[in-house]
């Protein structure tokens, strides 16, 4: 049967962005967090990459067929936690958007992975003590979960910024 | 290798800035979470596996309450609540005191009896998924 649809060049891309980030999404999910909640999202590195290549809307794509691929493989779908990874994916892209549309002479990776990275976090607690653990005991986690966000939002910038420049070095 | 990672990382402006506004919303994050201890309304004694049995503490009262080596005794004053006697070999249960904020938990792991302090607004019995 003939496809419907045309296959562009774009699409590919985008295809193999979000393959790169699934398969790191789902080795990510077999090590244990030392802390329930706290992981390093590597995952984000890949979306860091495409923004910074490609633009938000390339870096929507590949965050929001991460996070749906990513569930279907490890058998998370419409469960809680992919609830709670599709919320903090919507706010870390809205965070993005945000910068790379209003700020972008001022803001560099460093600081889109942070605020991206800290808004997940924050709005995942939200929606956790919202639909799931309605006991204000869970917000006393926030403080730990914003930190985590920070530490791991630099770490991530700095893989992705390094990845960034070999593939400039290797694209010229 | 650390100097070529971290010599790629361009920080302008504006990444100090977001770094700075999200460190300063630890401290912040910290006061406004922190947890202020509940009042006790009421405890619910959970005894040798048995059907757990709630009792207000507006009233001074003695329970006694048989887990499975024998009889506990539990006292409740002036909205405080601690075993006074128990048949368990530590008296664990006994040495810790006092207890009054709502959330705790008092427990005799070897005679099976625990007392969970329960607040006013307890919203729900249990969440499972």
């Amino acid at each position: 049967m003939p496809s419907q649809y045309e296959i562009t060049q774009e699409d590919k891309k985008i295809a193999s962005f979000a393959a790169l980030a699934i398969a790191i999404h789902v080795l990510e999910s077999g090590f244990p967090s030392p802390v329930p909640g706290v992981k390093p999202g590597l995952a984000n590195i890949i979306t860091l990459l495409v923004l910074f290549r490609y633009g938000w809307r390339f870096a929507a794509w590949v965050s929001l067929l991460r996070v749906t691929a990513g569930s279907l493989l490890l058998g998370t779908f419409m469960s809680p936690t992919f609830v709670l990874s599709l919320s903090g994916a919507l706010a870390s892209l809205l965070t993005m958007l945000l910068l790379w549309t209003t700020l972008r002479p001022w803001v560099g990776l460093a600081g889109v992975s942070v605020l991206a990275s800290v808004s997940h976090v924050m709005v995942q607690l939200f929606v956790a003590w919202w639909l799931f653990i309605p006991h204000p005991g869970i917000l006393v986690l926030t403080p730990l979960l914003v930190t985590a966000g920070i530490l791991f939002g630099i770490f991530n910038a700095i893989i992705a910024s390094t990845i960034e420049k070999r593939l400039e070095e290797h694209l010229e | 290798m650390s100097r070529i990672i971290a010599g790629s990382l361009e920080m302008k402006i504006g990444d100090w800035l977001i770094i700075l506004c999200c460190l300063l919303l630890i401290p912040f994050a910290w006061l406004l979470t922190m947890q202020k201890p509940g009042v006790t309304a009421a405890i619910e004694i959970t005894a040798d596996n048995k059907t757990p049995v709630i009792y207000s503490v507006k009233d001074n009262q003695q329970i006694n309450i048989t887990g499975e080596l024998g009889q506990s005794v539990i006292e409740i004053r002036d909205g405080k609540i601690r075993f006074t006697d128990s048949p368990c070999g530590s008296k664990v249960c006994i040495l810790s005191g006092w207890h009054q904020h709502s959330g705790d938990h008092i427990v005799c792991l070897p005679n099976k009896v625990g007392i969970s302090l329960l607040s006013q607004n307890d919203r729900f019995d249990g969440i499972n998924f």
